[in-house]
């Protein structure tokens, strides 16, 4: 054999027995996330340059979507052959810690600085039995965002307290429009249409003690009031689509973005799309109006989704790495920028190119958690509420819609339904 | 005194030969068959009726036997019966109009009019899809604001199709009754057709000679002719019926306000959405032994009145 052929034949046996070395030192991690149309982009990119700064880690995304990752996550856990890291809602995740499925992140928040970086508050939402489970990424709160533009244009006063409210929902809807973009379809979004009148009724205070101190009961007056504001005295005034137990999602927002609704009570995890679709609208946005005279006006706050580590994770460190990453400089550019996300830490609007509906978003978070502020939020209940809660959230809040059900046995069910789940 | 001679014991061996000899080659070419249904279906079901007398979550490694308090519980379970109601619902409106219709069509095309091969291809053709794509179809033909339906109205001035069927607890399990309906014809449709093709056509002649209506040939020559097509189809039916999940999923999830729940919804609600993996077992146990039970009595039924 000559020379060339002797050295081509060794280099190409050297290469081939160093694969299984260079394979060995490669980690492939199997991500599940549900990052959508808007936050879609910015995700691919944070993914592509995560890798592109670890080479030899892999990332291996899988879409799911956001509501049917919750009923696919613990079998896909449990089984070992799920993913290693996934993001979704931390009320559907604790569950999950609490079953073994998803592992502590304590160390990790040690040793990326975690608990220094992030807001207390941001950081308390996935902490359960003094463990950290998880690092949420989208901090938020629930109110009314409004098209201004329509308002101006028809010579109307944006509502703020419930009198005003069913006046503009009278105006409104013999003027065409569908006063509230609100839908209950599949009916998570009764979470919000509960929780903000419940807010302005009963008060902060009040629902801390219910939630946190265990006082007080769901069948009180005030919920009950609470709930005839929305799905009585609202609804009777034409607010919403008349078929509002069937409008999903989507139609919600479309009827906002194409102009046939003027507000839309929800939350600011919607402020990317408004972006994307209403780039030219002047957008605001407003606390539910207020539901008892000189009553209070308060915003609602949650975390959204969060990053959690499986158990069977094979290379944990990597995915806490991959966690960190996500809140880097380069991230949080284009979560804030591009997707419209708050992440729970410390951000100066001045740093980022923000719509003035951003800065308004980000600015009232990062208040929120200072307690010299003066400005206060309430909480969204799902969040820290058992599943079956949620269920009779979504399902009774429809049937009272429809009259099949009163307020009054909304609460009660509401009541006994949570003393059943309190462990 | 107890024992077997020598003889007798040289008997049975041969008689144990013999059998397998005889029957051993058969056996050997459905054992394939019958390993893989212990294997995916039986032992599946056995593992769930075990689970169902669990209170287990899911996820959790040890399950705690609870007995049957799964079964009394859902005994008491006023959604349980709603979701009952609703599969009878579905077997007397959904299967039973679906027969119908797909006898319906079978008559009208069995005498091979032109145009035959397309009717046939049109009538069945909803049949190919997936249940689950139905669903997607139908809630876009449904949809409030943007559903076809709803654009008719507003183009027509018909206000009641701009009134989504799906939205109204009075009305939802009726949309997805129809959209069932639309996609299932195909089946019984070519079923009854094949089983046409069976029916004397001497006797029909016979009855036409004697002075009989379309619909006393009908009713006394072509129905009982196909008296065991008929069972076998109002069978599948009910028992479709009371498994039905995917096209009620993809609508309405059962919703709204469980008005469209059926015992298949409830079950994965528990299971996966409550993490009651034991209760939602206990659901599935008791729609199988539904099904069971009510497509057996039906066929003996239908037998006994055979004889």
């Amino acid at each position: 054999m000559s020379t060339l052929k002797r050295i081509v034949s060794i280099t190409f046996v050297l290469l081939v027995l160093s694969l299984p070395a260079y394979a060995q030192d490669q980690i492939t991690l199997l991500v599940w996330d549900h990052f959508g149309s808007v936050s879609g982009g910015p995700a691919d990119m944070i993914y592509e340059q995560f890798m592109a700064e670890n080479p030899n880690i892999v990332i291996q995304r899988e879409v799911v979507d956001a509501q049917q990752i919750k009923d696919i996550a613990p079998t896909a856990l449990a089984s070992g052959q799920g993913p290693d890291l996934i993001y979704m809602d931390i009320s559907d995740a604790r569950p999950l810690f609490q079953g073994g499925l998803l592992i502590a992140l304590d160390d990790y928040a040690e040793q990326y600085g975690w608990y220094d970086r992030f807001y207390e508050n941001g950081l308390s939402w996935s902490i359960v039995d003094g463990q950290l489970f998880g690092l949420g990424m989208e901090f938020e709160f629930v109110g009314v965002f409004i098209n201004n533009d329509i308002f101006e244009r028809e010579g109307w006063a944006v509502p703020t307290n419930l009198e005003e409210t069913l006046a503009y929902c009278q105006a409104a809807s013999a003027a065409g429009y569908v006063p509230f973009a609100h839908g209950q379809n599949p009916g998570w979004q009764t979470f919000f249409s509960f929780t903000m009148p419940l807010h302005n009724t009963v008060g902060v205070e009040w629902v801390e003690n219910r939630v946190f101190n265990d006082t007080g009961s769901w069948d009180d007056p005030g919920v009950v009031r609470a709930i005839e504001v929305f799905y009585r005295d609202m609804r009777d005034a034409n607010c919403f689509d008349p078929d509002v137990n069937g409008l999903d999602w989507q139609t919600q927002q479309d009827l906002f973005f194409s102009g046939e609704a003027p507000l839309f009570p929800t939350g600011t995890w919607v402020v990317g799309g408004i972006i994307q679709n209403m780039p030219d609208a002047n957008v605001t946005m407003m606390p539910f109006p207020a539901t008892v005279p000189d009553g209070p006006r308060i915003y609602t706050t949650g975390m959204g989704s969060a990053w959690f580590i499986a158990s069977s994770a094979a290379n944990p460190d990597a995915a806490a790495q991959l966690i960190d990453f996500m809140f880097s400089d380069f991230a949080l550019e284009q979560w804030v920028e591009q997707a419209g996300y708050v992440p729970p830490l410390p951000l100066d609007a001045d740093d980022y190119e923000l719509t003035e509906l951003q800065k308004f978003v980000l600015e009232t978070l990062s208040a929120s958690v200072d307690p010299d502020s003066g400005v206060s939020l309430g909480y969204n209940i799902d969040v820290l509420a058992p599943r079956p809660f949620n269920t009779m959230l979504q399902e009774g809040f429809q049937a009272v819609m429809a009259d099949l059900k009163s307020p009054e046995e909304q609460a009660a069910d509401l009541e006994r339904i949570w003393e059943e789940n309190q462990e | 005194m107890g024992t077997q001679s020598l003889s007798a014991r040289a008997s049975q061996g041969q008689s144990g030969r013999r059998f397998w000899s005889r029957y051993g080659v058969s056996y050997s070419f459905i054992l394939p068959a019958v390993v893989l249904y212990i294997v995916f279906v039986l032992y599946p079901f056995a593992q769930s009726f075990y689970i169902s007398l669990t209170d287990w979550n899911g996820f959790d490694p040890v399950m705690n036997f609870i007995g049957l308090d799964n079964y009394l519980k859902l005994l008491q379970d006023p959604l349980f019966w709603t979701a009952f109601s609703h599969n009878i619902i579905w077997i007397i409106v959904g299967s039973i109009g679906a027969i119908g219709l797909g006898l319906f069509l079978a008559i009208l095309v069995s005498s091979r009019p032109p145009g035959f091969l397309i009717f046939r291809t049109v009538y069945f053709m909803p049949q190919v899809l997936g249940p689950a794509i139905v669903g997607v179809i139908w809630l876009l033909i449904y949809a409030p604001r943007r559903g076809f339906l709803y654009k008719v109205g507003e183009a027509t001035g018909l206000d009641f199709l701009q009134r989504s069927l799906l939205a109204n607890p009075q009305t939802s399990l009726l949309g997805i009754l129809f959209a069932s309906i639309w996609a299932s014809i195909g089946f019984f449709f070519v079923i009854f057709l094949a089983g046409l093709q069976n029916v004397d056509r001497d006797l029909l002649d016979a009855a036409r000679v004697d002075g009989a209506n379309s619909w006393q040939q009908f009713w006394n020559v072509t129905v009982p002719q196909l008296s065991h097509v008929i069972t076998m189809v109002i069978a599948l039916g009910m028992i479709g019926s009371l498994k039905v999940f995917d096209i009620v999923w993809t609508m309405t999830q059962g919703g709204p306000a469980n008005s469209s729940e059926v015992l298949g919804t409830l079950a994965y609600q528990e299971s996966f959405n409550h993490t009651h993996h034991g209760y939602g077992s206990a659901i599935v146990m008791v729609t199988s032994a539904l099904a069971v039970l009510m497509s057996v009595v039906f066929i003996r039924l239908r037998e006994r009145r055979g004889d």
